[in-house]
């Protein structure tokens, strides 16, 4: 667990040359800041608060849309983004939750194992996804969106949940092992060389290696997959 | 009369090129066009005005270690011994490296990540292969020489040419090399993904997965079209941008990389990209055995990274991920997306070119160098990977990319 | 350059039958001497001097090998050193040249050998050997498939084989001739594969055997430093035992030292499924010590890696059975290859087995005809040699890993690994890493420390004489107190403290085209690169140098 008793609220003091990688979680406050080459103490760039009200928890105010791998392999407590997010949000994550009350960029919950997260506007691209060669994506806990997500949702994923309210883009579970993909809007391709698991979609072009079996098409029958696509325009 | 000259344009590398003065035989057209004479750049400058060359790569080196996170971008078009200087200097000032097939063939990489590749060399569509495949390529227009040299009328050692293949074409278009095809399939654009899959499902029994109308095509026409690809000896799949850049992307190339697995279950068969300019996969290679990967590269924290999406050149850019760049032989300004574009405006900008272009017009610091493969020698690599070394033809005055890579790696490790 | 004494070192070094004594080491222009002034003196007392090591099968450069790279990220983003000094070093089981030049270094090897490489793409093979630091290195090209190889073979026509291999290797700049698959890889272009050595060729009147029997008496008349460099017939599968003893027999009818047998380890099962293979290790043992014919090892260490080999035909059934991803490249009319990832279980019976067949031919085979190897990346990372010689030299280290890991107590049925009481010498060990490789590749001035050898010398922090515990001597292996590569010090207490570039060597053979043009010229008619650009020319290498025969 993070284990702090504290709210730390962290501000941008000004415009950054370039993306800030910062693996900020609750509960550490050591962490690394890297702009481009340069490692840099945090209060170069941020405006660091603490508030002692036993809360385990970090609010980061204003504009956090180029600053990258917040919440990385987060154990517990809660991040709260108050406006736009940068890529890699909350990978690797294991537990806690994290509020993105904007959008996210690319990368949210790449390979997470545990936890939730929360985005209130829109993501990127390849939610919930392996990083590249690696053979798992998504193994444990939670992604909700509420807005629109891009492409490539829950690749080779092998657990948890991921929730799109709104639309989603291309590429809906490929490779999928297990887990449960709800897609409320409509998707692009989906199902694509799916092994198991279970996905729900309000509309989406299927990939034409599925047979409906009842309510649902069964699939991916090139990779003699055992996963399930329900497509609600047509049931 | 110099012989066996290396055509340095596009990705064929035609090697039987023979100069007698400027008149080289061999060319076709578009290789014509790339040896004719042409405008170049005459001094080296820094904000348009001329200064040495000393005083440009010292500039170079001024810029490039001042900031935060250069980007190094192009470099398919120069040779080997340029690149790799190239990605030391990225490693060592803790910049990006990327390269052009990040906005052409990059998703052939990432779809070979998942699936690797089954390939072969050129010489398999010369001297084996019964049925050629051109899938969203032309290479009529693109790649001139492609049909006579190596895949339709190319007769090999167990070939006795086109008598003794079957071609097919597959575009959203009837394209000039639609025309050498004996069986020609027009499908709906942005549907390689689902009809590569479609075929897929075919080959592997289960024709009950596919719809009645997949991509523009019916159903009885993918069965023919599945029927023709499992009737090779030894079959070959050609695919262009019609396939890495259209909807689907690198999932189209995986796609088509699965179908030829699946393939090879029966038969035999292999899968071969286009690739653009001369040297696109040297500009990869190099990279992945210096530093482990072929493009999208970080090297900010001292070590190598690879993130396509994230550190290739144009998202790097729009991100506002790089606060400078260097230019290697290529030309973003007119190619990149409009707001990458705007990012270079207000990022300095070093190029390093022969022929001046629309980068030159923004660019705070410009090299101009000999044109590789003309004035300056070298190792490149033909679309399939063989290695070839591009001749010097001709004198020149202008220094050679690898001597200013040189040049700049000293100054930059001083 | 400085010159250097190494002083008071425990010198253990076969070729001169010094066996653990105390002894000064001059190094003076890159060369050993016999004394000089020294403007550096190494303590070396109670340290053991030995010859660098030589690996003398190892992928390491070459177009398969990145394609590996290329295909593997997640192996690939491993970090073994940040760049400073020098330069970054990635990779996790495959690395980048970089780190193949520290890595070799930082286990006192010098010298390494990248043993299949297709003459077309034998520039690019350069090119990545030139990228890697320190170490000296060589390239073997590739002939068990090259069309011409087989109408020789039919023909039976050993004069024109010979021109063939002199002239291929002239273009390769390469050291030997290396043979995968002899035919196996042509019947792959049809789909298939060859399964004995009497076999007809797909398209042509030679079988494996006639293949093998020509080149190996090419290779005797050439005068060739390093004979046939063979990976059998069949690799890979139960049975394949059979068909190395056949080659072994080839070998034998010939009468003199010919042919080394590499990666033995995979091609040693017995059995007919994969279900009763076992371990051919102990005979095969006997016939490679009764007959005239060498070989390296080929160990498997358990976790993952990346297979590539020449072996087009080999990787497909690996990449069904894996259900992984898969490279190929067929090679026009010479060779092919493939690339398939893979993970060694030591709860897999049949990974088991393969484990303990490496170390029956390591703990059976005369330390005269057996070299270490991991054919890297094939059986593993070539920095687990530390490991591999430990546990040829400790029964209990053996005993502990099987008991540790959890090793499939298959192999007590399958194989003889656990009735086997010998533990290696260190001077045998020193024979399997530095003599024996130096013999077979014919490098006179490597794998020993005579007065006139290249100054490549490893200094290890034990005693020979007294040997530590396992643990010690695994420890001592993997950190160097120094390595010294052509007389100068680059690795210091298993940290690289220099860089300098090694040599490429190759074999310039007594060249007679004119037998073959006729032969060459119908090639050339249907190749896709011209006569003129085909093959390296020596100023486009680094440091190349020429052995002429
Ligand atoms: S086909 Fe390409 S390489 Fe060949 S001559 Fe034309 S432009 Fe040059
Ligand atoms: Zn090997």
């Amino acid at each position: 667990m993070g284990g702090g008793n504290l709210t730390i609220v962290i501000k941008p003091k000004r415009e950054f040359e370039v993306c800030v990688e910062a693996e900020i979680v609750p509960g550490k406050t050591d962490f690394k800041v890297y702009l481009g080459k340069e490692v840099v103490p945090i209060e170069e760039l941020f405006y660091v608060e603490n508030i002692d009200d036993g809360e385990d928890r970090i609010l980061l105010q204003g504009d956090f849309s180029r600053v990258k791998w917040i919440g990385k392999s987060m154990k517990g407590g809660e991040i709260i983004v108050e406006g736009n997010a940068g890529m890699h949000l909350g990978s690797f994550m294991e537990g806690g939750r994290i509020i993105v009350k904007g959008n996210a960029d690319d990368w949210i919950g790449g390979m997470m194992k545990g936890g939730e997260i929360i985005v209130e506007g829109n993501a990127g691209n390849r939610i919930g996804c392996n990083y590249w060669g690696e053979s798992k994506g998504m193994e444990g806990g939670k992604i909700i969106v509420k807005g629109n997500a891009g492409n490539y949702v829950g690749e080779k994923m092998c657990g948890g949940e991921i929730i799109i309210e709104g639309d989603a883009g291309d590429f809906i579970g490929t490779e999928m092992k297990d887990g449960r993909i709800v897609i409320k809007g409509k998707a692009g391709y989906t199902g694509w060389d799916m092994k198991g698991g279970e996905i729900l979609v309000g509309d989406c072009e299927l990939s034409p290696s599925f047979v409906k079996e009842g309510e649902v098409f069964k699939g991916d029958v090139n990779v003699k997959g055992n996963g399930s696509v329900k497509i609600l325009k047509i049931n | 009369m110099i012989k066996d000259v290396v055509c340095t344009f596009c990705g064929n590398a035609c090697d039987d090129i023979e100069f007698e003065g400027d008149y080289g035989r061999n060319l076709c057209p578009v290789g014509e066009a790339k040896f004719a004479r042409k405008e170049r750049i005459k001094t080296p400058m820094i904000n348009g005005k001329e200064v040495s060359y000393d005083e440009a790569i010292e500039k170079a080196a001024e810029i490039l270690k001042s900031s935060k996170r250069p980007l190094l971008y192009g470099w398919s078009s120069t040779v080997n011994e340029a690149i790799r200087l190239g990605v030391i200097i990225a490693e060592k000032l803790g910049g990006i490296y990327d390269q052009c097939s990040s906005v052409c063939h990059a998703p052939t990489t990432l779809a070979m990540i998942e699936q690797g590749i089954v390939g072969g060399t050129l010489g398999q569509a010369k001297n084996r292969a019964d049925v050629v495949v051109f899938w969203g390529c032309n290479p009529v227009e693109a790649h001139p020489r492609h049909p006579t040299r190596y895949s339709v009328m190319a007769r090999g050692f167990l070939t006795r040419g086109r008598s003794d293949r079957r071609v097919i074409v597959v575009d959203v278009r009837k394209t000039p090399t639609a025309y050498l095809a004996t069986d020609f399939y027009m499908i709906k654009p942005n549907s390689d993904f689902a009809i590569f899959t479609a075929l897929r499902s075919i080959v592997n029994g289960h024709e009950e997965a596919v719809p009645d109308r997949v991509g523009g095509l019916k159903k009885e026409e993918l069965i023919e079209l599945a029927k023709t690809l499992e009737s090779a000896k030894y079959g070959l799949v050609f695919f262009g941008l019609g396939v890495t850049h259209t909807r689907g992307h690198e999932r189209n190339v995986e796609a088509v990389i699965k179908l030829v697995q699946d393939l090879n279950k029966k038969t035999r068969y292999i899968l071969q990209p286009m690739r653009g300019h001369f040297n696109v996969v040297g500009s990869g290679e190099v990279p992945a055995w210096e530093v482990g990967f072929e493009y999208a590269i970080d090297f900010s924290r001292g070590y190598a990274r690879f993130s396509p999406g994230e550190f290739t050149a144009v998202e790097a850019l729009i991100r506002g991920d790089c606060d400078a760049a260097m230019i290697v032989a290529s030309d973003p300004v007119a190619h990149f997306p409009k707001k990458a574009v705007e990012r270079l405006k207000k990022i300095p900008v070093i190029q390093i070119d022969p022929h001046p272009n629309l980068t030159t017009k923004i660019a705070d610091v410009v090299i101009p160098t000999a044109i590789v493969g003309i004035e300056a020698e070298g190792t490149i690599y033909r679309m399939d990977g063989v290695p070839l070394r591009v001749k010097k033809i001709k004198d020149t005055n202008y220094p050679t990319d690898v001597e200013i890579m040189e040049k700049l790696l000293e100054k930059i490790v001083r | 350059m400085t010159s250097i004494l190494i002083k008071n070192g425990i010198v253990v070094d076969p070729e001169q039958n010094i066996n653990g004594e105390k002894m000064d080491i001059y190094i003076k222009d890159g060369k050993i001497v016999d004394e000089c002034k020294a403007d550096k003196v190494i303590d070396a007392n109670g340290m053991t001097v030995v010859a660098g090591g030589i690996d003398i099968h190892a992928h390491i450069a070459g177009p398969k090998v990145n394609a590996g790279r290329a295909m593997r990220p997640e192996d690939m983003k491993h970090v073994r050193m940040k760049s400073g000094k020098f330069r970054c070093a990635m990779g996790g089981v495959l690395l980048t040249c970089p780190s193949i030049g520290y890595e070799y270094a930082r286990m006192g090897y010098t010298t390494a050998i990248e043993p299949a490489t297709p003459t077309l793409y034998a520039i690019h093979t350069h090119e990545e050997l030139d990228s890697i630091p320190i170490i000296d290195k060589a390239a073997l090209p590739l002939f068990g498939n090259w069309h011409l190889t087989f109408k020789f073979a039919a023909e039976k026509d050993v004069e024109k084989m010979k021109s063939f291999v002199a002239w291929a290797i002239e273009r390769a700049k390469g050291y030997g001739i290396k043979v995968v698959n002899p035919g196996g890889v042509e019947a792959w272009m049809y789909g298939k594969n060859v399964h004995s050595l009497n076999e007809c060729i797909p398209g042509f009147e030679a079988t494996p055997a006639e293949v093998l029997t020509t080149l190996m008496k090419a290779s005797i008349e050439l005068n060739l430093p390093h004979k046939v460099h063979v990976h059998c017939n069949n690799l890979g599968v139960p049975g394949s035992a059979e068909t190395t003893a056949e080659t072994i027999e080839l070998a034998k009818k010939i009468g003199e030292y010919c042919l080394h047998i590499t990666h033995i380890q995979f091609n040693s099962y017995t059995g007919d499924t994969w279900k009763n293979m076992g371990s051919g290790a102990e005979e095969l043992a006997k016939l490679i010590n009764d007959n005239p014919v060498t070989v390296d090892m080929g160990q498997v260490i358990f976790g993952h890696t990346t297979t590539m080999t020449a072996d087009g035909p080999f990787e497909f059934a690996l990449f069904k059975l894996a259900k992984s991803k898969w490279i190929n490249k067929d090679v026009e009319i010479e060779t092919g290859g493939g690339i398939v990832p893979i993970t060694y279980r030591a709860k897999s019976a049949v990974n088991a087995v393969q484990w303990a067949t490496g170390l029956e031919f390591g703990l059976l085979v005369d330390p005269d005809k057996i070299v270490i190897s991991t054919d890297f990346p094939n059986g593993g990372p070539f920095t687990s040699y530390p490991y591999i010689i430990t546990l040829l030299m400790s029964k209990k280290f053996r005993e502990k890993e099987i008991e540790e890991k959890g090793v499939n107590n298959y192999i007590e049925k399958a194989t003889s690994l656990l009735s086997i009481e010998t533990e290696r010498t260190f001077y045998d060990i020193v024979k399997m890493t530095r003599t024996t490789p130096a013999r077979i590749l014919g490098l006179k001035n490597k794998g020993n420390l005579k007065v006139g050898a290249d100054a490549d010398v490893a200094i290890y922090p034990f005693n020979c004489n007294d040997m530590p515990d396992y643990e010690r001597i695994l420890k001592a292996l993997e950190n160097p107190a120094y390595t010294i590569k052509d007389g100068e010090i680059v690795v210091k207490d298993g940290e690289i403290v220099s860089e300098n570039w090694g040599k490429t060597f190759w074999v310039k053979a007594k060249e007679q085209s004119e037998v073959i043009e006729e032969e060459l010229e119908s090639v050339f008619k249907y190749y896709t690169v011209s006569r003129g650009n085909y093959g390296v020319r020596e100023e486009w290498i680094r440091r190349a140098e020429a052995i002429r025969v």
